[in-house]
């Protein structure tokens, strides 16, 4: 699939608790940021479940 | 909200960017959160975290899964069950063919003897997608250095997802 530079990219990460899912979501960011990407923006959700 | 999760609680993050902004500053990216039925690719470290989120998903989704189930609390007490890796893929499929699976975790276990390097395994796998365009490879390695304890190792990491992930891919 072929992306226009003003095209915006949705990324959703989903696991459970110490997997590591913030530190990619972080990750991905920095090297958006890294690349001179204009826009950057990320959101965390932690759920209160146990199961 | 931090420090609130517990063990196996479901954790989700969302990722939005733009290369280029529009001078029209209403065509833009504003908000942190996706829309529903807007994600272009889902990185999923458990498959049932997949059906979580669903609501994201749509036909322009790419979803990419570690096939390593880790069973809630209520599925070890045998109050539920968990769902087939079909079953899973059955209903994945009902927005987007698109869906791909791979064992990460003993992927990891196997070649890092941990299952540390999940994350940065599934981050390959993603990239061989194509659903993570304008980010070069090399951007990746300059953060993981930066970033990460053990940045030799998970770069190998990253490069075994990305092989992987093109084996997987072109497979189906």
């Amino acid at each position: 699939m072929n992306f226009k530079e003003t095209d915006i990219i949705n990324i959703v990460i989903a696991g459970t608790a110490g997997q590591g899912v913030i530190t990619l979501k972080r990750l991905i960011e920095f090297a958006a940021q890294k690349n001179g990407i204009e826009r950057v923006f990320g959101s965390e959700f932690y759920d209160l479940i146990k199961a | 909200m931090h420090g609130l999760a517990q063990r196996e609680g479901a954790i989700t993050s969302h990722t939005r960017y733009q290369k280029k902004v529009f001078e029209d500053e209403r065509k833009n990216l504003h908000s942190p959160l996706i829309c529903y039925g807007d994600a272009d690719l889902f990185i999923c470290f458990e498959p049932v975290e997949a059906l979580r989120r669903g609501i994201f998903a749509s036909e322009k989704t790419t979803f990419v899964l570690n096939s390593r189930t880790i069973p809630g609390v209520m599925i070890t007490a045998n109050l539920e069950e968990y769902p087939s890796l079909e079953k899973i893929k059955e209903i994945l499929n009902h927005y987007t063919n698109e869906v791909y699976f791979m064992n990460a975790t003993e992927l990891s276990l196997e070649k890092f003897n941990s299952n540390q390097y999940v994350n940065l395994i599934m981050l390959g796998f993603a990239i061989a997608t194509d659903k993570l365009p304008f980010i070069e490879i090399k951007n990746y390695e300059e953060v993981i250095y930066e970033w990460l304890r053990d940045p030799e190792i998970n770069i190998k990491a990253l490069h075994l997802g990305l092989e992987e992930g093109k084996k997987i891919i072109n497979s189906q």
